[in-house]
């Protein structure tokens, strides 16, 4: 009871006897060493060992080009991203009149690269088709209509690297926040002279004015297509769905905002032609049969150019009772 | 130069970084002890030489994962009485003191010119050989006097008292076996 089970005992010196005996063991003859074969096969092994290992010997060397290699990889990642978001804001700061010359010139460019699948879905985006789009949606229905416009429009609302001049709306400008820094090329006012400060840059969707109805989805009812009708209505529906949720997502000081920028172009020398292009759609859809979108389109005109006078034929439509 | 005053496991540490040099003066420091210890333990040259080249080899091949944790010296006694044992336990578990003295006196060119000297040394190999392969570690790395009882725990992966207790069964089985023949 008194001795703890793991104490170590008491150090016991050996007896004279155990010591004799210890040291009779210790000078007990044994061979001088290992013969001298052996001893040259082990030193021969050792050596051949070392032999065998030059990855072993590289291992530091390797651990130090893998770390260079990562790091090498890193920074031109960075490099690489940081030389994309610096074009992304070189875009964005090159004044909008550059930005946004002639629809139709930008309009052959896009059809050139990005097809007209992505130009056919584009203008539903929420980022507001708007009259000056109208020698565009010209061209581009001179070519079959995609077969999947929701598919397009996905792919057009992907960042292009190019600051091209009627770029997509930004990857990262959300449908609902279209007051985002990104520019929207394709706005109305941008058409036609440079917009001082980005903030007033940007235009608002048609879907965002205050329009009597609900996401009229002017885009596709825009666009005298030649493609069938179940094509068409594919797009519109399209349109309709982009257009009402931009429409609930839109904020009253975004509508603001683009009213601003409109008025200012108005009073700028190119506003004249400009408001040429809404009455040419606006014209276009009462051809087409759709008094209704007419003056959907209209009332959003009116709503953006309020001093602009109408030519008769459309005051005419604008008096005229819902 | 500078690998003679090194430590066994600066050494150790330096043939595995590859340097061959390293290994030589290593091997040269252990290999009398080392094959000393082993012939008492293994009690034949050929069971020795067995021994004494696996247990290198076990350290050329192990050399990358050497961590100078423990003395090298430990680790190295620790390879060779592992093999050591391993011989001994293929062999006939215990051996005839009797047996030995017979046979250690029957090789002699000339039994009648031995020594008594001779005779004692032989009567105690023939009870050392007669010991547990663990009990006669014990005793060899102590008799040898260059080994701590710590060290020997650390060699068989046991604790101190443990070697204490191997120590003094093996004392007493050789004064027994020396007794009686």
């Amino acid at each position: 009871m008194s001795k703890q089970p793991n104490q170590p005992t008491p150090e016991r010196q050996p007896s004279p006897a155990d010591r004799a005996l210890l040291e009779a063991i210790a000078r007990l003859p044994a061979a001088d060493g290992p013969p001298k074969a052996l001893d040259e096969a082990i030193l021969a092994a050792s050596r051949q060992a070392l032999k065998r290992q030059p990855l072993a010997r590289m291992r530091p060397w390797l651990s130090l080009a893998a770390a260079v290699f990562v790091v090498f990889f890193a920074t031109n990642l960075i490099q690489q991203e940081s030389a994309r978001q610096s074009a992304e804001s070189e875009r964005i700061s090159v004044p909008a009149a550059v930005q946004s010359e002639p629809d139709a010139v930008t309009a052959e460019t896009q059809d050139a690269s990005a097809g007209s699948a992505a130009e056919e879905t584009r203008p539903m985006a929420p980022a507001a088709p708007t009259p000056s789009e109208i020698p565009v949606r010209a061209k581009i229905n001179d070519q079959p209509a995609p077969a999947d416009a929701e598919a397009a429009l996905r792919s057009s609302a992907a960042p292009e690297p190019q600051p091209a001049p009627a770029s997509k709306p930004a990857k990262r400008a959300p449908a609902a926040a279209p007051e985002t820094a990104i520019p929207r090329p394709r706005a109305f006012p941008a058409d036609d002279a440079p917009v001082p400060t980005r903030p007033a840059a940007p235009p608002a969707p048609p879907t965002l004015a205050p329009a009597p109805e609900p996401a009229p989805a002017p885009a596709s009812g825009l666009v005298p297509s030649p493609a069938p009708a179940r094509e068409r209505a594919d797009r519109r529906s399209t349109a309709d769905a982009i257009g009402a949720a931009s429409a609930a997502g839109a904020s009253a000081g975004h509508d603001k905002a683009a009213s601003v920028s409109l008025d200012a172009a108005d009073s700028r020398p190119g506003a004249r032609a400009v408001a040429e292009r809404w009455f040419e759609r606006i014209r276009e859809q009462l051809r087409n049969g759709e008094p209704e979108r007419a003056k959907a389109l209209l009332s959003q005109f009116r709503s953006r150019f309020p001093d602009t006078p109408l030519p008769a034929d459309l005051r005419t439509l604008e008096e005229a009772p819902r | 130069m500078m690998e003679e005053e090194s430590t066994d496991e600066a050494l150790m540490l330096a043939y595995a970084g590859g340097d061959a040099n390293a290994f030589a003066t290593l091997y040269e420091r252990y290999r009398g002890r080392l094959y000393a210890y082993l012939n008492k333990l293994c009690g034949d040259q050929a069971s020795t030489d067995e021994v004494f080249q696996d247990t290198w080899v076990r350290v050329i091949d192990a050399r990358m994962r050497y961590r100078a944790e423990a003395p090298f010296a430990a680790w190295l006694y620790r390879i060779a009485q592992r093999l050591a044992i391993d011989v001994l336990r293929k062999r006939r578990p215990h051996t005839d003191v009797d047996e030995v003295v017979t046979r250690l006196v029957a090789n002699e060119p000339d039994p009648a010119a031995m020594s008594i000297a001779l005779q004692d040394q032989q009567r105690l190999r023939a009870a050392i050989a007669e010991l547990p392969p663990e009990q006669r570690s014990a005793l060899l790395l102590q008799a040898e006097g260059e080994l701590t009882l710590e060290q020997i725990a650390q060699i068989q992966e046991v604790g101190r008292e443990t070697i204490k207790s191997r120590l003094r069964y093996a004392i007493n089985r050789l004064r027994v076996s020396l007794v009686k023949t």
